[in-house]
């Protein structure tokens, strides 16, 4: 990884396309600034994770997958109602 | 009565005040807004979002609780916007929302769920946003079970 030590109000420059800005930092966060073509995608590294879970959800096939899931937690679910039976 | 067509459930009878509406839609589905919870106790405690403009985008839930029993919520101001509270009105009380998890369930692999982005429903105005956490707190990809023992069927 290339690390680029940068203050607030400098630039860098990525491609003949891309400017990113330290706009203002903080303690706990620094604000960007980002001059971009429309076409080049910019987006925060959690929604693309989100992003590829929401379709990797969507491709299950059926529900047969996820019948080992459903017995496991209602497995979960009766021994931890049982533990929180008083002693008989 | 309006008819969905779902991916796992065939084709169902629903209630137009059932539907859930996701103004932003969902990461990977932005373009669907309109969805459908469908509870069904065959498959419960899982729950599945079934989107109502394309049939074959329907994805598995679990109440993040059940996953994560001390899981804590944190909401945007823009999530609370998309969800109808407006700043200036009370935070929404717990029995307010429903809060699901996102299930990934790979053919052999672990099951997981994504914890840093929660499916979060406005009960009674029924809108609802995927909810992608700014913090590092919880992860994208939480195995659902500590032991993968009896998943794999």
């Amino acid at each position: 990884m290339l690390v680029i030590r940068r203050r607030a109000g400098e630039s860098l420059l990525i491609g003949d396309n891309v400017e990113i800005e330290i706009l203002a930092l903080t303690q706990s966060y620094v604000k960007l600034g980002i001059r971009a073509p429309q076409s080049v995608p910019i987006l925060r590294k959690e929604i693309r994770q989100t992003y590829d879970q929401n379709l990797a959800a969507s491709n299950l096939s059926s529900l047969e997958a996820v019948s080992g899931l459903v017995e496991f937690l209602r497995k979960n679910e009766s021994e931890s109602s049982n533990k929180s039976q008083p002693p008989r | 009565m309006p008819q969905a067509h779902t991916k796992h459930f065939a084709v169902i009878d629903y209630d137009e005040s059932a539907v859930l509406t996701f103004p932003l839609g969902l990461p990977a589905f932005e373009h669907l807004s309109r969805f459908l919870l469908i509870e069904e106790p065959s498959v419960a405690p899982l729950v599945f979002l079934q989107s109502l403009d394309e049939g074959a985008v329907c994805l598995p839930l679990l109440p993040a609780l059940q996953v994560e029993p001390d899981y804590e919520l944190s909401l945007s101001p823009d999530d609370l916007e998309t969800l109808g509270f407006t700043a200036s009105e009370q935070l929404p009380g717990e029995n307010a929302l429903g809060c699901f998890v996102v299930i990934t369930a790979p053919g052999a692999g672990a099951v997981t769920a994504n914890l840093a982005a929660p499916v979060v429903v406005n009960l009674s105005m029924r809108l609802g946003v995927q909810a992608v956490r700014f913090d590092t707190r919880y992860s994208y990809r939480q195995p659902v079970a500590s032991t993968t023992e009896g998943l794999c069927s």
